[in-house]
C-alpha cells in the first residue's frame, strides 16, 4: 500500500489516527485506519460507498466508539468523553443527510446553534443569510435540499471552528449550488486557515479545492498525503510496439498494473517511473510515453491495487 | 445559555404531548366535577332498591359489591372525587402520558437523522439526557398538579368544595410513584430506535397488570395503584411513604441505567 505522507510534527496535524478500527456486528467498517490531516489544509476524503468514511468521521467526533487504535483531533483524544466535547466545541460537522431540527424555523435554529459557540460570527451569519438567500421565517422541513445544505453550511461556518468536517457537503445539489457551497468553504479557509476535512464522491470537486487527499477503501487508507505529491507519484507509461506486444513480465518495483492491448502495453506506475521506462525501452518499442494520471484514475488504481 | 437551549429543545420535542396531556387531564377533571350533581340524582334514584342495582350490574355478587362501594364513596363529594379521579381516571391517563412523554429521545432522533446535529454540539451526552429528563419531569409534575389544582377552583360550580392541600397530596403521590412509568419508557427508549416501541411495550405491561387485577382484585395491593391514588391518605390510614420511596428509587435506577446506555451507545 503506497502511503505518501509529509513529515510533520504532531502539533501540525489536526487529525491523526493510527490503527483505528470499528466493527458493527460482523461487519468491519474501519480496519486499521492510518490518517493524517495537516493543519490549514483542505483534505478530500474519498472512498466508495461503505468504505468507512462516515464511521471514521463519527469516531473522530466521539459519536461512535472505536474498537482499537487511536484517534486524535486537534491534539485531543477523540475517545475521551470530555475531550470529545472540547473537540466538538472547535469543530463544525455537517452530516451527509444534513440533519437539522425539522420543526424549528431557520432563525430559531441559527439562534439555537449560536448559543453553543461563544465565538459565533454574527458578521458571517448576516453575510451568508444574504448570500444564500435563506428564508429566516420558514420551517427547516419546508426548505429545499439546496437551501437545507446552505443552512447546514451556514451553521458550520459561523461557529468560527478550527476544523470543518463535512460529509458529502454537495450531495444532491445542482452544479451552481455546489459551486456556491465550495466557494464558501474555500473562502473560510482563506480567511481563517480553518482545516477542512470533507468526504465526497465528486472527484472533480476534490481536485478543485483540496490540497490534501485521503483515499479509504474497505476501512483502510490506501492513499494519504498532499495531492500534488500523490499526482507526482502516479504515472501512466504507454509502450507501443511495431507488432503485438511481447509477453514480457515486468519486474521493476513500482508497477501497480499492466494492461496489454494488441501492440500497446500500458503500465501504471505508483512510484519512481524512470527504472520502469528503462526496462520498457529494453524491449525495443516504437515509442514510450509517460504521462500523469488524473485524480479519478489514481482513485480507481488505488482501489484496484488494494483489491 | 447553551444549557438553557438544550432545555428549550427538550421542551420543543415534548411540548405537544404535554399540552395534549394537560388538556385531556383538565377535561377529565372538569367532567368529573360537573358530573357530580347527576351522580347524586342517580344515587337517590337507586337508593336501596335491589331491583335498581340488579338492573344496572346484574346479579353478580362481585359487581354488586363494587357498585355498592362506588355508590358508598360517591355519597360524599371527597369520596366521589377520589373514586372517580384519583383512583381511576387520573392515574390511568397520567401514566399513559408519562409513557408517551418518556418515549423517544436522542436514540430515535439519531435513527431519524436529526439527532446527529444534536450529537455534534459541544455538550456531553449526560447533559443531553439530563435536559430531557428535567423537562419531562417538570411536565409530568404539571400534568399531576394542574388537574388537581382545578378541583378547588371548579368545585364551587357544583356547590361543593375541595381543599387544595388534599388535591396536592394526591397530585404529588401520583407524580412521585407514576414517574416509574416515565423512567421505564425512557429506559426502553435508550435501547429501541423506533419511537413507538417503548410505548407499545409499556402499554402491553400496563394492559397485563390491568387484566390481572380484573381477574383477581386482591392483586391491586401489589401494584402501584394504592400509591398512585394515595389510598391511605384518602381513607385515613396514612400516606404510603415506603411505596413512594421505593417507586422513586426504582425510577432513579431506570434513569441512571438509561443515561449509561446513551453515554455508551454508538450513533
Amino acid at each position: 500500500m503506497p502511503a505518501f505522507t509529509r513529515e510533520r510534527s504532531v502539533t501540525d496535524l489536526v487529525i491523526e489516527t493510527e490503527g483505528l478500527r470499528k466493527s458493527f456486528a460482523a461487519v468491519d467498517a474501519v480496519r486499521g485506519l492510518d490518517l493524517r490531516v495537516p493543519a490549514g489544509s483542505i483534505c478530500g476524503f474519498l472512498g466508495r460507498n461503505g468504505a468507512g468514511k462516515t464511521t471514521t468521521m463519527k469516531m473522530l467526533l466521539g459519536m461512535t466508539r472505536r474498537d482499537a487504535g487511536t484517534a486524535r483531533v486537534l491534539g485531543m483524544d477523540a475517545a475521551d468523553a470530555s475531550c470529545s466535547v472540547s473537540i466538538r466545541a472547535r469543530t463544525a460537522f455537517v452530516g451527509d443527510e444534513k440533519p437539522l431540527y425539522e420543526t424549528m424555523r431557520v432563525a430559531d435554529l441559527v439562534r439555537f446553534t449560536a448559543s453553543f459557540f461563544p465565538a459565533w460570527r454574527r458578521d458571517l451569519e448576516t453575510t451568508y443569510v444574504a448570500r444564500f438567500d435563506l428564508p429566516l421565517d420558514r420551517e427547516v422541513r419546508k426548505l429545499s435540499r439546496g437551501m437545507r445544505t446552505k443552512l447546514a453550511l451556514l451553521l458550520a461556518l459561523c461557529r468560527d471552528a478550527d476544523l470543518l468536517m463535512l460529509d458529502e457537503p454537495t450531495s444532491g445539489l445542482d452544479p451552481a449550488a455546489a459551486e456556491e457551497v465550495l466557494q464558501a468553504i474555500v473562502s473560510q479557509v482563506a480567511q481563517r486557515r480553518t482545516t477542512v476535512f470533507f468526504s465526497s464522491h465528486q472527484i472533480a470537486e476534490v481536485e478543485q479545492i483540496a490540497d490534501e487527499i485521503a483515499i479509504i477503501d474497505r476501512g483502510r487508507a490506501v492513499l494519504n498525503g498532499p495531492i500534488d505529491d500523490v499526482r507526482g507519484k502516479f504515472h501512466r507509461i504507454q509502450v507501443v510496439f511495431a507488432t503485438d506486444a511481447p509477453a514480457h513480465v515486468f519486474i521493476t518495483p513500482g508497477i501497480a498494473r499492466v494492461i496489454r492491448s494488441g501492440r500497446i502495453v500500458t503500465l501504471i506506475a505508483s512510484g519512481d517511473h524512470a527504472p520502469i521506462v528503462t526496462e520498457a525501452r529494453r524491449l525495443m518499442p516504437l515509442t514510450v510515453d509517460v504521462g500523469p494520471l488524473t485524480l479519478k484514475d489514481i482513485f480507481l488504481e488505488s482501489i484496484l491495487m488494494e483489491e | 445559555m447553551s444549557t438553557r437551549m438544550l432545555w428549550y429543545k427538550a421542551w420543543l420535542d415534548t411540548r405537544w404531548r404535554f399540552l395534549i396531556g394537560v388538556g385531556v387531564l383538565a377535561l377529565a377533571t372538569a367532567g368529573c366535577v360537573l358530573a357530580y350533581p347527576r351522580v347524586l340524582q342517580v344515587i337517590a334514584a337507586v337508593g336501596n332498591s335491589d331491583a335498581a342495582v340488579t338492573a344496572i350490574v346484574g346479579s353478580s355478587p362481585i359487581a354488586r359489591e363494587r357498585l355498592g362501594l362506588t355508590l358508598g364513596l360517591a355519597g360524599t363529594y371527597r369520596g366521589f372525587v377520589w373514586s372517580q379521579l384519583f383512583h381511576n381516571e387520573l392515574p390511568q391517563l397520567w401514566c399513559l402520558f408519562a409513557i408517551v412523554i418518556g418515549s423517544g429521545g436522542i436514540v430515535s432522533q439519531a435513527a431519524r437523522g436529526e439527532g446527529l446535529f444534536t450529537l455534534s454540539l459541544p455538550v456531553s451526552r449526560q447533559q443531553l439526557v439530563m435536559s430531557r429528563v428535567g423537562i419531562a419531569l417538570a411536565e409530568l409534575l404539571a400534568l399531576a398538579v394542574v388537574p388537581a389544582a382545578l378541583l378547588p377552583l371548579l368545585s364551587p360550580i357544583v356547590d361543593q368544595s375541595y381543599t387544595l392541600t388534599d388535591a396536592l397530596v394526591h397530585a404529588l403521590f401520583l407524580f412521585g410513584s407514576g414517574t416509574v412509568f416515565f423512567s421505564a419508557a425512557f429506559l426502553l427508549s435508550s435501547w429501541f430506535e423506533q419511537f413507538w416501541m417503548p410505548a407499545l411495550i409499556m402499554l402491553a405491561i400496563a394492559g397485563l397488570i390491568t387484566l390481572a387485577r380484573a381477574v383477581n382484585p386482591d392483586l391491586a395491593r401489589y401494584t402501584l395503584a394504592p400509591i398512585l391514588s394515595a389510598e391511605g391518605h384518602f381513607n385515613g390510614t396514612g400516606l404510603p411513604w415506603m411505596g413512594l420511596l421505593t417507586s422513586l428509587a426504582v425510577s432513579a435506577a431506570f434513569l441512571v441505567l438509561a443515561t449509561r446506555n446513551v453515554v455508551h451507545r454508538d450513533f
